[in-house]
């Protein structure tokens, strides 16, 4: 037997586990992997993040701005993430280990879990309120019925995506085949905004601009870099099913990253004429009920999409924890769609008002965590990393640090943390100078790896941890 | 060379450390450690065409964009 090539069972075992994916499992091709990455990628919080670059731009430097952060943001992530994923058919969190230590990945862990609860969470809220919102237009049910069919709605989707996942990766692949012909609908949508509202949108002011022009334009490219950033917790567990990075560099950058910026110009059309970004409303408006039905369509296949691949890698990331390596693959799905649930149940507008607190959390997260990785793996290990160490948690493994915890790894974060929250402050947006100049994302990336290499070097090298 | 060929020379090692893995893995897990530390049996890192790309659509094209939403 070629050990290289796995046998079904092992392959279905590792595509629900954290092991690492040999070279005859990573089958994807760069189409296929496009296509998955965009069916992630675009949901319904592309109108999110557009309804809030609106408030500060108009519509042709909003989207200049927003493709702008995307792509950055973009680039980062791929960059720090991608290659120990490639190389070794792991998932993000298994990518984290070599700076954090092989305990102290629990940091960006727990940074994944939140943020695909978070998000996960308001496109799920985002569908059942449009669900509601068509059936009233509708007439299908009464006044102040709403309030039983969106936790109705929510565990309908809940349970949808739970089924299409027992099967793993290719349940993921499956829904993406069918689910990427949203994005086509979503242009189609963005055609008959532009087309018949132009004018109007050429002349909109956005309600929350400052008087200063440059902090505008800086915000639209800040909320572009730190939406993309959110993309950290689920390119592992896509790419690491195609076989190099030349296969997947095109994929992440046009499948993953372009999405989100072509569709929020719908968001951003939508909330500067319209004063509303949800699409199921504002096509209702223009084209009547049957563009409501289209919207609402493309509203639900687009938050599967993305719901069911953000699910996949948080359940990936849970098999890290050693109390969960070998439980059964439903209960780590169960564990990472019931908060999802949750916050859909029991708190929903609390959660969808506070959105802009949300992105800076990933700001806040993510931005340093890039930071790190890329300054451990491509300026002090130059790509040399251990797989052994990747899953060797023992005294003697290469990432074990002290206890498990790399204290660099957790003085980067720290740097970076204060650096975001002194140049923005996530609550109230109130920014301090070079903010208007550098983003907050940028230099709390640079703030985290400089700090994490000044660490390693003066601290962690020669007490003779982590492999180096 | 194909992975699949450059596997099957290490198959015996992979499956004597697949009979008696030393490190307290899973045994199927430590197969796949054991394959994976071999550079020929890995994915490939991003190379100079996935680096292209990368900075073509990570710095240039949002400097592209950057410039003319400011005009």
């Amino acid at each position: 037997m070629n050990p290289a090539a796995p046998s079904t069972g092992n392959a279905a075992e590792a595509d629900r586990s954290a092991w690492p994916l040999l070279a005859g499992e990573r089958t994807w091709s760069s189409w296929r992997l496009g296509i998955s990455l965009a069916t992630a990628s675009a949901a319904t919080w592309c109108y999110i993040i557009g309804e809030y670059v609106g408030y500060f731009l108009g519509f042709r430097q909003g989207v200049a701005a927003l493709l702008a952060g995307s792509m950055i943001g973009m680039l980062l992530v791929a960059l720090a993430a991608g290659p120990i994923c490639l190389r070794f058919g792991v998932d993000s969190i298994a990518s984290s280990k070599p700076q954090f230590g092989s305990r102290g990945w629990v940091i960006p862990a727990t940074l994944q879990f939140v943020s695909i609860v978070g998000w996960n969470s308001l496109l799920l809220i985002f569908f059942a309120k449009s669900t509601t919102q068509l059936f009233h237009a509708f007439n299908l049910i009464g006044a102040g019925r709403g309030a039983y069919l969106v936790p109705a709605t929510m565990l309908l989707v809940s349970v949808l995506v739970f089924l299409v996942l027992l099967r793993g990766s290719s349940g993921v692949d499956r829904v993406a085949k069918v689910l990427v012909a949203h994005v086509g609908i979503g242009l189609w949508m963005l055609y008959i905004l532009l087309s018949k509202r132009w004018h109007e949108l050429a002349h909109a002011t956005p309600r929350l601009a400052t008087a200063q022009p440059l902090w505008n334009y800086t915000t639209g490219v800040e909320i572009g870099i730190v939406s993309l950033l959110s993309w950290w917790p689920y390119i592992g567990a896509m790419v690491r099913m195609a076989p190099s990075g030349r296969k997947a560099a095109l994929p992440i950058m046009l499948g993953m990253g372009a999405p989100v910026p072509v569709l929020s110009a719908i968001g951003i059309a939508g909330i500067l004429v319209l004063r509303v970004s949800d699409p199921s409303v504002w096509l209702r408006t223009i084209g009547g009920p049957k563009y409501g039905i289209v919207a609402l369509i493309f509203v639900a296949a687009a938050n599967l999409g993305t719901a069911v691949a953000g699910v996949y890698a948080s359940s990936v990331g849970l098999r890290h924890v050693p109390a969960l390596a070998q439980r059964p693959w439903p209960l780590l799905l169960t564990i990472s769609i019931a908060p999802v649930a949750a916050v859909g149940l029991l708190i929903p507008e609390l959660f969808f008002a506070h959105f802009g607190a949300f992105l800076a959390f990933i700001g806040l997260g993510f931005a340093p965590l890039c930071g790190i990785q890329l300054a451990d793996y491509y300026l002090l290990r130059r790509r040399h990393i251990s797989v052994r160490g990747l899953f060797d948690a023992s005294p003697g493994g290469a990432y074990r640090y002290w206890k498990g915890f790399n204290p660099a790894a957790i003085l980067g974060m720290a740097a970076g943390v204060g650096t975001y929250l002194y140049l923005l402050n996530p609550l109230s947006y109130a920014s301090h100078v070079p903010y208007e100049y550098l983003t907050a994302s940028l230099p709390t990336a640079l703030a985290g790896g400089l700090v994490y290499v000044l660490a390693t070097l003066w601290i962690v090298q020669p007490a003779g941890k982590g492999g180096y | 060379m194909s992975p699949e060929l450059t596997a099957s020379n290490s198959l015996c090692d992979a499956d004597d450390m697949a009979d008696s893995p030393p490190s307290g893995f899973d045994t199927e897990l430590e197969r796949r450690i054991a394959l994976l530390e071999h550079a020929e049996q890995q994915g490939g890192d991003f190379d100079a065409v996935a680096w292209w790309v990368l900075v073509l659509f990570g710095i240039v094209v949002p400097c592209i964009a950057l410039y003319l939403g400011r005009l």
